[in-house]
């Protein structure tokens, strides 16, 4: 495929897949009825079933893939480590445990903006320690033995705070927290969650020059007049709002960050900047495909879409980690 | 899908309540020490009861979400349905629901403690028996007989007033579960004189129900649980903007809190509420409408 | 440019890796930095880049160095560092474009004054048949031709490189020097790094020589690469040739050994 066709062929994949998600759902809506209700409004059932339900859950499908894909490929840039992901390094499971702290503490009442805030702080922990742990020594494996720290540390956590939740119901929530749904959302986390991940991408888009340059390494990065300190934290507050505020609406959704960058790695120049949109793009595209078929599979009622990314991620990492690093690059 | 084992189920616990029963007969001596570890076995036993035979309750008794007897409760130590703590109180007999607590079950029975089961499999037909039984366990017969025959004239004076206009129902709460068949709500919205859509779109037992189904059906009245002293992410589910975008639908709680969560004498609360809603929405002829 | 130092001093935790070293580089020169290993040559290269903190003063021309922005110090000052770091597996071409980073606004695409630099940088290093080859596979040799071609496509008047020469085969040695060289008469000045005695003694116009973390000597190779100095700064006895270009100086013993009998 023709570089330059890369993006407008994952621009156009992800619109039909948005299209198709709006089309699937438990009531049976035909293909005008659907149509008509999404733009024309009112109080009949096939509108406010489009308009409130499947729309709120497409666009959050888009907004949250993209925010998945292109962190991975800022994080794998930034630390040269093709397996950096926020799930696998435990980002999304500690602004996971953020959100839950907040919200089912009631500290901030029963205000959904308790879950962002509370991701947000999560995730950014999560980031600056490891950062401060991967970066110096840039080694995969301690990029990996510090993600599962964290990740199986902040998911007993959340755990914990859901049992100890007054609430009796708490409890039934954790398997949201950790294998993610986009099942029920509403305009309300679109609200949330959209406009901080839309500033996260701005970040992450002006760190490309950093992690360009970081592919030689931090000490001729510094020499092509990279400002490394704004760099990190471009990236790390960038990461913070895709990664606090797409877990603060949807829970964990792991190996996007993963799977995307690396099947489109070899379709691009291989610069880590050059990854950036393709990353997003096909990460909207496969959690929108994912959401729907976690909608198709089961007849009665519906996967989480967590399960699934699990599924196809979890080999996918494993294989990735048998291979030697250097073929992986 | 769900419904072969729905039905076995069913079987199995009128079995076991049979078998209960007949266990039950022989002991013939009244409990001076009775626990219960169970939120509708602790419902029964806190209505029949003599002063002092009750030594605890469960610690969902307490949550007046749940528990309709909640101010009751707090006169009794909470129990957490440990067989330690069961082992201290030292009670002749022990009241608790069949599937809650299995394996505790089977631990006091073999450290050869009385164990009553009620099944939690229950309708409002089944409740005028639940009471006889804990009557009979608890030495309090008559008192039992009195509860149980009131509470069936009720039901029976309730739906006499109804003239088949029956508006439509959900009953939708927490992460969008909605009771259909065989279930304790069911047939309390039958009994006061509701279709339930759960039911009628063939939900057996306490399922998921798709939101769109929700909208795409138009419920006349959609009840929805109210919110617990701290937020949950399930209990903003039946809050869902498309839900409160139906225009012609009432949406409230409607039943008084923890009447109808177990299969116990308050049930009678909700039946009440419920006519009463009903009579408002859809009045038959001769019905004063307020 | 000239590059003028002062005074320069580098601790690192608590010890002193480089003390008082004074420079006055005039520009058009390639300037050979010898000295035994440790003796502070990196250390002073990564100082001038900006990667350690430093004391005292570097000026090129009438910029501080010290006090410049990333941004600005890079339009300046090409570095290649000792450590060859290659993150992904680019196209060699790639690579060097990267060089141009610090001349590109965001997302700029390539002007044509960016092309003619990459061009040229690679016609010097000898990797335009390479163009197409992914960086990561080539040979060690090869890799830091690549990774000189992306400082000298940085096209700045100041170029510093950690040991450019080590690795090489033979001729690509020449090639370098040669590049170095040419590179120097438009005007840079071009400090490198070198351990091969007679690279330095044949091709730089200057040498500095570094013991111990401070200055030692500095001038005309055929003046500072005495027997004497290169006993005292690296401990050994050299072979010493000359032809019409200039000195040949191969190491032979280690100086203790002849100091015995």
């Amino acid at each position: 495929m023709k570089r330059a066709l890369l993006v407008p062929v994952l621009m156009v994949l992800a619109l039909a897949l948005f299209v198709l998600s709006l089309l699937v759902g438990p009531a049976d809506l035909s293909l005008h009825d659907s149509v008509i209700g999404l733009f024309a409004g009112g109080s009949e059932a096939a509108s406010i079933i489009m308009r409130e339900i499947r729309l709120p859950r497409a666009l959050l499908g888009v907004a949250i893939g993209f925010s998945l894909g292109i962190s991975g490929a800022v994080l794998q840039g930034f630390l040269r480590n093709p397996l950096a992901e926020p799930g696998i390094i435990g980002v999304s499971s500690t602004a996971a445990l953020g959100a839950v702290a907040i919200f089912y503490s009631g500290l901030a009442g029963s205000s959904l903006y308790a879950l962002p805030a509370g991701a947000l702080i999560g995730a950014l922990i999560a980031v600056l320690i490891l950062l401060a742990l991967a970066a110096r020594q840039g080694s995969t494996l301690t990029l990996i033995l510090a993600g599962v720290a964290l990740s199986s540390l902040s998911g007993a956590l959340t755990s914990l705070v859901l049992n100890l939740s007054p609430n009796p119901f708490a409890a039934y929530e954790i398997i949201f927290w950790l294998l993610g749904s986009l099942k029920d959302r509403s305009m309300e986390h679109v609200a949330l969650a959209l406009p901080l991940m839309a500033l996260g991408w701005i970040l992450i888009a002006f760190s490309a020059r950093a992690i360009d340059a970081l592919s030689l390494g931090e000490e001729a990065a510094a020499s092509m007049g990279i400002h490394m300190g704004r760099a990190r934290l471009l990236i790390v507050v960038g990461v913070a709002l895709c990664v606090g505020a797409a877990t603060a609406v949807v829970g964990t959704i792991g190996f996007i960050g993963l799977v995307v960058p690396h099947l489109i790695r070899p379709l691009t120049d291989r610069l880590p900047s050059s990854l950036l949109l393709p990353a997003g793009l096909g990460g909207a595209a496969l959690l929108l495909a994912a959401d729907i078929a976690a909608r198709l599979i089961l007849a009665a009622g519906e996967l989480n879409v967590g399960v699934l990314t699990a599924l196809i991620g979890a080999p996918f990492f494993l294989w990735l980690v048998t291979r030697a690093r250097r073929e992986m690059l | 899908m769900r419904k072969p084992r729905r039905k076995s189920v069913s079987h199995l616990s009128g079995l076991m309540l049979l078998a209960g029963a007949l266990l039950a007969a022989p002991a013939s001596a009244t409990p001076k020490r009775v626990m219960s570890l169970n939120l509708c076995t602790d419902q029964l036993a806190m209505t029949l009861a003599a002063p002092g035979q009750l030594v605890s309750v469960s610690f969902l008794a307490k949550q007046p979400s749940l528990s309709m007897l909640h101010e009751e409760a707090l006169k009794y130590p909470a129990n957490r349905g440990r067989a330690e703590e069961v082992f201290l109180n030292d009670p002749d007999l022990v009241v608790t629901g069949t599937y809650s607590l299995h394996n505790t079950t089977s631990l006091l029975k073999r450290l050869g403690f009385a164990v009553e089961e009620f099944s939690f499999v229950q309708t409002l037909d089944t409740i005028p028996d639940e009471i006889r039984r804990m009557g009979s366990l608890l030495g309090q017969e008559e008192k039992a007989e009195k509860i149980a025959r009131d509470f069936t004239s009720e039901i029976e004076s309730i739906k006499k007033k109804q003239c088949g206009r029956r508006p439509t129902v959900i009953a939708y709460d927490q992460n969008g579960i909605a009771p259909g068949k065989g279930t304790l709500a069911d047939s309390v919205l039958q009994a006061a004189g509701f279709d339930n859509i759960a039911a009628d779109l063939g939900v057996v037992g306490m399922a998921p129900f798709p939101i769109e189904e929700v909208i795409a059906t138009r419920p006349d009245v959609i009840i929805i649980g109210r919110p617990g002293e701290t937020p949950t992410l399930g209990e903003r589910v039946p809050r869902h903007p498309a839900i409160a975008a139906l225009p012609d639908t009432r949406i409230g709680s409607f039943v008084p809190q923890g009447s109808w969560s177990c299969a116990s004498p308050s049930v009678i609360e909700a039946v009440r509420a419920l006519a009463k809603l009903r009579a408002e929405i859809a009045p038959c002829p001769g019905e004063a409408t307020q | 440019m000239r590059l003028i130092v002062e005074a320069l001093s580098v601790e690192l935790g608590r010890r002193k890796v480089l003390d008082g070293i004074g420079l006055d580089l005039a520009p058009g020169q390639v300037i050979g930095l010898l000295g035994p290993n440790g003796a502070g040559k990196s250390t002073l290269m990564r100082a001038l880049a900006g990667q350690v903190e430093a004391h005292g003063s570097m000026h090129l021309g009438a910029n501080d160095l010290a006090a410049l922005a990333p941004g600005l110090r890079a339009r300046l000052l090409a570095y290649l560092p000792q450590t060859r770091t290659i993150g992904w597996r680019l196209t060699v071409r790639d690579l060097v474009t990267l060089g141009r980073l610090p001349w590109r606004g965001f997302g700029r695409r390539l002007a044509e004054e960016d092309r003619n630099a990459i061009d040229r940088a690679m016609e010097m290093m000898d990797i335009v048949p390479l163009a197409n080859r992914i960086a990561t596979e080539l040979s060690g040799g090869e890799q830091v031709r690549v990774l000189t071609a992306r400082a000298v496509a940085q096209t700045t008047p100041l170029l510093i490189a950690d040991e450019p020469a080590s690795g090489l085969d033979p001729a690509h040695q020449i090639t370098m020097m040669q590049a170095l060289r040419r590179i120097a008469a438009e005007g840079a000045t071009v400090l490198v790094s070198l351990h091969d005695l007679t690279l330095a003694a044949r091709w730089c116009d200057q040498v500095v020589m570094l013991k111990g973390g401070s200055l030692f000597a500095a001038g005309k190779p055929a003046h500072i690469m005495s027997d004497d100095r290169l006993a005292e700064v690296y401990g050994v006895t050299a072979h010493r040739a000359k032809d019409g270009k200039g000195l040949i100086l191969t190491p032979v013993d280690l100086v203790e050994n002849r100091q015995k009998p």
